[in-house]
């Protein structure tokens, strides 16, 4: 079998954690292999905006070409996600769709992401000992937000510079978050819409709930609200999910591109990267201590099965950063040597897969806010992702969706159908009113300008039973696809129910009407469930959606028996083996993971770096 | 000027008097003269104010129009200049080579200068950058061609890379190709007037409205006008040629530690290869965009490269993939190996009426001198707006069709906009579409967001 | 008789409310409409050329018999084989994309990223489209320019342009 040179790090995954890793390792003068699975980063972004353009169904993947040899969840699968024939995740056998995405290309998932960058709030570390649910991080806020003793800046810190967050500290430091002293975010603040600014009017020192104040804040976000980087201004292009059009929001691109730029001194890159190159099992030494290489399948043709050939590459210390679902199955699938798979002694990988389900809510406003406009998402409630209530029920925060009702009922298709068929999809034509010309023009512009929507983002708890394992169905490459057990527990649907009080709330202080789904169309959601009060008896109808964060299934802990990886993201079982990217998150918190995986990564570098130039790590 | 008859009502109105007050803004179609197209072109050191209308009111008779602008503003802005930088009416142009109007304009590193200081007055002769270091300082003469100056961040390919860092463009010899950007001086003045030029400037600023060309009120005034140019370094037998026009230049390469490259200043030859220029007229406020490139560049793609050599394109097989930079890191110092060395081809053929169009003018430029390096130009189009602004101010004056619908909807220059020449609405080179992302660094609006600058890129330097 | 794009435009402009002169600029470097036309006339529309014909030739009688564009469309969109091929219509200038008429609800495809781009329903919602933006950082924050700015619609019941 073909084998590469050794090289100091190789890393398996060229999204936000490998490519920060790589950019990290390569700038310190190592040599540094990162194989990906998928496509090379594009030179143009033409064919993924024609991709998108011309596709029927703008989900998140529509500007991305399916690739048969490195295959992907997709929301498309959704549609059918009971059958495997029709869903690359095996989710047969399933309560509840798994409904989060992720793209295997250069540059990874976020492609597609929204550009919220929050830090995680303290007590996100420690649900466990301030609520008594879930699990404790084996860090706390203080080593991500804070300086760690020899540095000037925070691994947040980093983070923020790399991505180029804009927001203000002085409408961050809630509920317990603090910064570097004199810490600045990179660029200012983003605008607030006319959506943000009615509900902010409508509860700020207004509206309290359960006993809190709502607080609607401006949304840190990775898009650029100055020229930064060599990157143009946001232009609201309304369109971060499925593809920023003018790269204003930050993309992992950016760093690996920065990655590619590091050299030595004779001129050579310290960085190279191998594309469509899968890998399929991670070999082990004798004693199953060390990894000694990974066995990656080649292909070379990106719209059909095409294996070339496999070849071993191999390195000093490997980085697996894979994202949370073929990480263990990357991960599991080496299980010629341990049975129960690589770095799993404690028997944890795959387990704890999370999402932060998302319930959405959606009305019209009472005059118009002019929405479908501006970046996605400006601003939310956050002063609700923590309190005394978590020991009862799931935080979440409340994303406001500048995009109408494009997400919660799709739009502006569905209510132009409703008007032109005399249809009722979107319940605004209850008379079945078919029009044409001017009224329908009038009418269209009545609803479109009003529209708006809530997205909570539920911090979904961790559970043994949520797994990700491996299918006896296999991709084209023969490699076994992921098998997926997924299903909400009674303190995450505690949340929904919260959530709908909420917006009740909150929509009648703005004079929003609400509107949902009938029954009998929620029922038939992929994602409906029903909540029963065990103390009133009464039950609730809700469906949910994916935030597209996939997290768990390799988490950091305090011990080789609870976790699969130490605080430093570092197996317990193979010194010279890390994992990074949300896998290690033991639990969701209430924040979107980019940040902290951009953090965590910044972190993992220093102790790659460290195990490099220090003691054999073998010693350990 | 042998064939004044062919254009009479033009030249009657045109004279270029830059920096007058600013104009009027009018549609383009009802003020501009009707003429009858001409046989063989005047060949005229003055700049046109806007189209003159040649009475077919057509999308094909108005692009034949600006197309004819754009060909004058070419002839205008190379004309011979004078030490003063003003067009010297003794030579006609191409006589022989010479140094251009426009090589004298202000250059964006003259402008934008470190501090956010005061940029010297139109006349001064350009000095080299302070921060320079001293042997480069001692190569530098007064006055002369600056390419690749420091950018405002310390990534020092932000100058010699394409738009956005999509890559850099490498010859058939392995040199990297260097870029310019200028102003002339209405524009000039209207960035110092309104102390654009800085950060702290910028913050006072509520909005950005560059001044519009426009023949009335009588004599008429030249508005702002902007122009990037793309260089190649020459050989030896380049230089021999008489292919290029040529200037020397100091060729200055910042240091970088990410990628890895020392700095360097060399005096060198340079060759022109690419030349937009794009000018601010009262009836196309969002500007009109010429593009001009050396016929040596590159083949059209899906036609058969016909020409014994090209600037950046190889007919050696096996040739790298087109229109794709060599992998990272890029260093200009660098002469690169075949296998890095870019082949460009043209995805949008240069229309049969720019083609006609490029005949004629080189037909008349012929006239003067039949070695004339100018007959090597070619005009790949003029992107101009079909719905223009009602006025000068397009940011209020065009709230919803920004960028005035332009046609044609797609044009770029294979030197400058190298690897992004699809179709593809808001990603491939449109140059209205991307400069209209164009801001400020920042404003005295609320929260001193950055502002619309009115479709230059320049002022997000302001340091 | 091969349907003119003319003739399109004034049946497009009955249907959508949208002036001619909007659908189909004096001058057009884009050229939407005459994609739209292609559209229809394609094999992949499941629009045969007899219909297509006759709901033209059934509009323009009609224009006459009841005397306006409105009445017209009116009437054409309440027959029973002329409606959906006119709503689909309706629905390509809205949305940029063709539905099979016989399944309203069923795309057959999006024309091209220019008719994605060039799609009314943004402009009737005072907006670009989504992922094609040419205004400026922060314009969010205000209100739009007025609907009239973005939409001109067709002249009510008076000719607009149908002969």
């Amino acid at each position: 079998m073909a084998q590469t040179k050794k090289y100091d790090v190789v890393i398996v995954g060229a999204g936000l954690a490998g490519s920060i890793m790589a950019y990290k390792l390569g700038k310190a003068g190592k040599k540094v292999l990162v194989i990906e699975s998928g496509a090379s980063v594009p030179t143009s972004r033409e064919a993924y905006m024609e991709h998108f353009y011309t596709n029927l169904i703008k989900t998140p993947e529509s500007a991305y070409p399916n690739n048969p040899n490195a295959p992907r969840a997709t929301v498309v699968d959704l549609f059918n996600w009971k059958d495997p024939s029709q869903s690359y995740l095996d989710q047969s056998s399933s309560p509840l769709p798994f409904s989060s995405t992720y793209e295997r290309r250069g540059g990874g998932t976020m492609w597609h992401w929204l550009g919220s960058s929050f830090r995680f709030v303290p007590n996100d570390f420690r649900l466990q000992s301030e609520y008594g649910q879930g699990i404790d991080w084996p860090i706390a806020y203080e080593d991500l937000g804070l300086p760690q003793p020899g540095r000037s800046t925070a691994y947040y810190d980093d983070a923020e510079k790399e991505i180029g967050v804009s927001a203000d500290v002085a409408r961050q430091t809630y509920l317990g978050l603090t910064f570097t002293p004199g810490y600045q975010y990179p660029n200012p603040e983003i605008p607030l819409t006319l959506t943000d600014n009615l509900f902010a009017d409508a509860v700020n020192g207004k509206e309290q709930f359960e006993g809190q104040a709502v607080t609607v804040s401006p949304t840190p976000a990775g898009r650029n609200s100055r020229p930064y980087d060599g990157r143009r201004v946001c232009a609201g292009n309304t369109n971060c999910i499925p593809i920023c059009p003018i790269q204003a929001k930050y993309d992992p691109t950016i760093t690996l591109n920065k990655a590619l730029d590091t050299a030595d001194g004779a001129g050579q890159r310290n960085v190279n990267v191998m594309y469509q190159t899968v890998a399929a099992k991670v070999k082990l030494d004798q004693e199953n201590k060390m990894v000694v290489g990974i066995e990656c399948i080649t292909y070379d043709n990106l719209e059909k099965k095409s294996p070339t050939g496999t070849v071993v590459v191999t390195g000093t210390i490997y980085v697996i950063a894979s994202h949370a679902i073929e990480t263990p199955k990357l991960l599991l699938n080496s299980n010629e040597q341990l049975p129960a798979g690589v770095a799993n002694g404690s028997g944890q990988v795959g387990k704890n897969l999370m999402d932060h389900p998302l319930f959405l809510r959606w009305g019209l406003t009472k005059d118009p806010t002019f929405p479908y406009r501006g970046p996605l998402a400006t601003a939310g409630i956050e002063s609700l992702r923590d309190g005394p209530f978590r020991s009862d029920r799931a935080a979440f925060r409340v994303e406001f969706g500048n995009e109408g009702w494009n997400f919660a009922a799709a739009d502006p298709e569905n209510t132009v159908f409703d008007f032109v068929d005399g249809t009722n999809n979107n319940l605004n034509n209850p008379n079945c009113e078919k029009l044409f010309g001017v009224a329908l023009l009038n009418k269209l512009n009545e609803i479109f300008t009003r529209q708006c929507r809530f997205g909570f983002l539920v911090e979904q708890s961790p559970e043994d039973s949520n797994t990700v394992t491996l299918s006896n169905l296999k991709d084209d490459l023969g490699i076994p696809r992921p098998k997926i057990n997924y299903n909400l527990s009674d303190y995450t649907k505690r949340a929904f129910v919260a959530a709908q009080k909420l917006t009740d709330q909150v929509f009648a202080a703005a004079g929003v009407t609400p509107f949902e789904k009938p029954l009998a169309q929620l029922k038939k959601a992929g994602g409906y469930f029903t909540y029963t009060d065990p103390k009133t008896g009464e039950t609730y109808n809700f469906d949910f959606f994916g935030s597209g964060h996939i997290v768990g299934t390799y988490r950091m802990g305090t011990t080789r028996e609870n976790s699969v990886v130490d605080r430093n993201q570092r197996s317990w079982d193979h010194p010279n083996l890390f994992l990074v990217g949300s896998g290690v998150f033991p639990t969701i918190a209430t924040g979107n993971p980019s940040l902290t995986i951009a953090a965590l990564a910044f972190w993992a570098a220093d102790n790659v770096l460290k195990d490099l130039e220090g003691a054999n790590p073998s010693s350990r | 000027m042998s064939l004044l008859t062919s254009c009479p009502e033009r030249d009657s109105t045109t004279k270029a008097t830059p920096g007058g007050p600013t104009p009027t803004p009018q549609p383009a179609v009802s003020t501009a003269s009707v003429s009858p197209r001409p046989l063989l072109p005047v060949l005229s050191s003055d700049i046109p104010f806007d189209i003159t209308f040649s009475g077919d009111g057509s999308l094909e008779g108005l692009q034949h129009d600006f197309d004819v602008l754009s060909w004058n503003t070419f002839i205008a802005l190379n004309w011979p200049a004078k030490p003063n930088g003003q067009p010297d009416p003794s030579i006609q142009i191409g006589t022989k080579d010479a140094p251009t109007v426009w090589q004298s304009w202000k250059e964006a590193y003259e402008i934008f200068l470190p501090g956010g200081a005061p940029p010297s007055p139109w006349g001064t002769l350009r000095t080299a950058p302070e921060n320079w270091p001293p042997a480069c300082k001692a190569l530098f003469k007064d006055g002369m061609t600056l390419l690749n100056q420091v950018g405002k961040t310390p990534n020092v390919l932000n100058d010699s890379t394409q738009p956005f860092k999509t890559g850099p463009l490498i010859d058939q010899n392995g040199r990297y190709a260097r870029f310019e950007i200028v102003v002339n001086e209405p524009m000039f003045d209207s960035i110092v007037a309104n102390k654009l030029y800085s950060k702290k400037g910028q913050a006072t600023a509520s909005s950005v409205v560059f001044p519009c060309s426009s023949a009335s009120p009588s004599p008429g005034n030249v508005g702002a006008i902007m122009v990037k140019a793309s260089w190649k370094i020459l050989s030896d037998e380049e230089k021999k040629s008489g292919r290029f026009h040529t200037t020397e230049a100091i060729v200055y390469t910042p240091p970088s530690s990410s990628p890895p490259v020392a700095e360097k200043c060399e005096l060198l030859t340079v060759g022109l290869v690419g030349l937009h220029m794009v000018h601010k007229t009262a009836g196309a406020p969002q500007w009109v965009w010429s593009t001009f490139e050396h016929v040596d560049n590159c083949p059209t793609e899906g036609e058969t490269p016909s020409k014994p050599r090209y600037n950046f394109f190889s007919k050696a097989s096996p040739a790298p993939s087109p229109n794709e930079p060599p992998p990272r890191p890029w260093d200009p110092n660098k002469t690169e190996p075949s296998e890095r060395r870019v082949q460009i081809v043209r995805k949008i053929p240069i229309e049969p009426a720019q083609k006609a169009l490029n005949d004629l003018f080189q037909a008349a430029l012929g006239k003067v001198n039949p070695k004339s390096v100018w007959l090597n130009y070619e005009l790949v189009s003029t992107q101009w707006p079909t719905n223009p602004a009602a006025t000068c101010d397009v940011e209020t004056s065009a709230p919803v069709d920004r960028i005035g619908t332009p046609a044609p909807q797609f044009l770029g220059n294979s030197t400058l906009e190298s690897y992004i020449q699809g179709k593809v609405p808001n990603v491939s080179s449109s140059c209205m579409e991307c400069h209209a992302n164009a801001t400020t660094y920042t404003s005295a609006r609320p929260s001193n967001i950055p502002i619309f600058s009115d479709f230059t890129y320049l002022l997000e330097r302001a340091q | 008789m091969p349907v003119s794009l003319d003739q399109f435009v004034s049946l497009s402009s009955a249907l959508t409310g949208v002036n001619a002169a909007q659908l189909k600029p004096a001058l057009d470097p884009i050229g939407i409409a005459n994609q739209y036309l292609a559209m229809i006339n394609s094999q992949a529309s499941k629009v045969s050329s007899t219909t297509f014909s006759a709901l033209v030739s059934t509009f323009e009688a009609q224009v006459g018999t009841l005397g306006s564009p409105n009445k017209a469309a009116a009437f054409v969109l309440d027959d029973p084989t002329l409606g959906p091929v006119a709503r689909s219509i309706i629905k390509m200038w809205l949305m940029g994309t063709w539905y099979d008429p016989a399944n309203p609800g069923t795309a057959i495809q999006v024309v091209s990223s220019q008719a994605y781009k060039e799609s009314l329903v943004w402009k009737v919602m005072q907006s670009h489209p989504m992922g094609y933006s040419m205004w400026s950082f922060g314009y969010w924050a205000q209100p739009p320019p007025a609907f009239e700015q973005f939409i001109q619609t067709s002249s009510g019941n008076s000719a607009n342009g149908a002969n």
